[in-house]
């Protein structure tokens, strides 16, 4: 195999990679903002959380937990801190308007970056596992075990999701109070509890997505921030509330910005990114697959 | 009108002096009605008069500030509309009620969201799709993509799920065509013929006081006329206002 073609299928497995991060959180931005209409301002840091939860649980002396065991517990950390948030803060402001929905859930980000700075520092922590070390080469290409990881678990959440909701009751009153939030008091679907679930649900992928990246990178308290931004913007592109359309625009961004950054700069492979976002909003706000009604 | 099996004397829900509306604004002022079991009941009143009001407050969408409200010997008024729900009332709102981008099939599995009894709902759905040919032949399409009048068919389909012993239904023919509205007329009697209590709110008067056997004439927040629908029906002054083409 050439070099040049190594390279290239290194950078589209990078690519895959990162697109696949980026849908796990964007499924979960989609989810709540599908469901109520919620710019969650605050979900990169509760990546940022999974993060430290993965350093902590794997820092516990004595125990010394399997990764495969650690990554649910990481889930369920961020989906306890989620449902304290939703319940101190979200559940009080879901009915106002989209500004108070703006103010609040950056407030919850300020808060829980400056814990995180309190309680770790800006020193960026480092969480190896075994399958991050682990280099195989299939058809000649280099890559970690745990980009493979990532790429098979995001598929299986997808699907996980996708059969969730279109299959089960509590899915389909998702779905439902996505769609004809007025309707669902006469069928008996109580909204704020499946809002409540739904940011839970929505924390938990934002808190594994962090669990399966933290690995490969470091940790620090704003690691959160730009993937918020990156994740609402493939929310945009997707076309709002829609999951589907949101994961295939999360891949794609994630494999223009690896090309991008391997063949024109990586110093500004986030231009690329914010830059498509931008001209959609000028050319196509209704994003790629247009408006839908609900999730 | 059509006779029911089970049609009586009973009162089945009664509102005594009910006062209602929204924030300062008073729009039920000292409503009072009786609906009979098994009954169809017909309410008509100009635009504003408090028609879907008086609907919602039954349903416990809007609380009213004064008076009661009597199903089966308890006071509901106030209560919230699960627990309406729970005791058998169902309300299909004007305009559209229903889960657009969700098949006919699950629009029914969320008609019956209250309910835990699965094959019973399975099969319910199946003898619903069986009796309405139209829900059978688009039970997996979009109910967004039916027209008015087939979405107006499910509605009625999804409140038929919870079995419910009173049904409220506000306007289910605006915007329909003629033929249509024949059709959903249609459809109530056949669902107050299986024993339910329907109170209608309607602005074809004329052909609700056809298959009604009481009526209400709702004005300005009042019940002004209350009886038997051919009787209302005759008052020259609920024909001049509400019955004669104009």
């Amino acid at each position: 195999m050439s070099i040049e073609l190594e390279i290239f299928l290194e950078t589209i497995i990078n690519g895959l990679t990162l697109g696949a991060l980026y849908a796990l959180v964007t499924m979960g931005l989609a989810l709540i903002f599908g469901v109520a209409r919620l710019v969650n301002f605050a979900h990169g840091d509760l990546f940022m959380i999974g993060g430290y939860a993965l350093f902590v649980l794997l820092g516990v002396e004595g125990m010394e937990l399997p990764y495969v065991l650690i990554v649910p517990l990481v889930v369920i950390v961020t989906m306890a801190f989620s449902w304290i948030i939703e319940r101190t803060v979200i559940h009080r402001v879901i009915n106002q308007s989209w500004r108070v929905h703006a103010v609040a859930t950056l407030g919850i980000s300020i808060v829980l970056q400056n814990i995180a700075l309190i309680l770790f520092t800006t020193d960026p922590k480092q969480t190896p596992t075994i399958f991050s070390r682990q280099i195989i080469e299939p058809f000649g290409v280099r890559m970690s075990m745990q980009r493979v990881i990532i790429l098979v678990v995001v598929i299986v959440v997808f699907l996980g999701l996708q059969y969730f909701v279109r299959r089960t009751k509590l899915g389909k009153a998702i779905r439902a109070v996505s769609q004809n939030r007025d309707m669902c008091a006469i069928v008996g679907i109580d909204v704020k509890k499946i809002v409540m679930i739904t940011f839970v649900i929505s924390g938990g992928l934002a808190g594994l997505a962090g669990a399966l990246l933290a690995p490969l990178y470091s940790v620090t308290p704003m690691m959160g921030s730009l993937l918020t931004l990156k994740g609402l913007a493939a929310v945009v592109l997707g076309g709002l509330g829609y999951i589907n359309g949101a994961v295939f625009a999360a891949f794609g961004l994630g494999i223009i910005e690896a090309l991008f950054s391997t063949y024109v700069s990586f110093a500004f492979k986030d231009v690329i990114v914010f830059g498509i976002f931008i001209l959609f909003l000028f050319f196509r706000p209704q994003g790629i697959f247009g408006r839908r009604v609900g999730l | 009108m059509t006779e029911n099996a089970v049609q009586s004397n009973e009162t089945i829900l009664a509102m005594r002096n009910i006062q209602a509306g929204y924030g300062d604004m008073t729009v039920l002022e000292d409503v009072n009605m009786e609906v009979k079991r098994g009954h169809i009941a017909t309410i008509i009143g100009a635009n504003g008069a408090g028609k879907s009001t008086l609907l919602k407050t039954i349903f416990g969408l809007v609380k009213p500030t004064r008076g009661s409200i009597v199903h089966q010997g308890e006071d509901i008024a106030g209560k919230g509309t699960l627990d309406v729900l729970r005791r058998g009332i169902t309300f299909i709102p004007g305009g559209r009620a229903n889960f657009p981008a969700m098949s006919v099939q699950e629009n029914l599995e969320m008609g019956a969201y209250l309910r835990n009894d699965k094959d019973q709902i399975r099969a319910e759905i199946d003898q619903l799709c069986q009796r309405f040919p139209l829900l059978q032949e688009k039970r997996n399409t979009a109910v967004g993509n039916l027209s008015g009048g087939q979405q107006q068919m499910v509605e009625m389909a999804i409140a038929m799920m919870l079995k419910p012993d009173i049904m409220l239904i506000d306007e289910p023919t605006i915007g329909l065509a003629p033929l249509i509205v024949n059709e959903i007329f249609q459809v109530i009697q056949e669902i107050n013929a299986d024993g339910t209590t329907i109170l209608l709110v309607e602005q074809n008067a004329k052909r609700a006081l056809e298959v009604s056997d009481h009526g209400f004439v709702l004005e300005l927040g009042r019940i002004r006329y209350s009886g038997a629908a051919e009787e209302i029906a005759s008052f020259e002054e609920v024909y001049r206002a509400y019955l004669s083409e104009r």
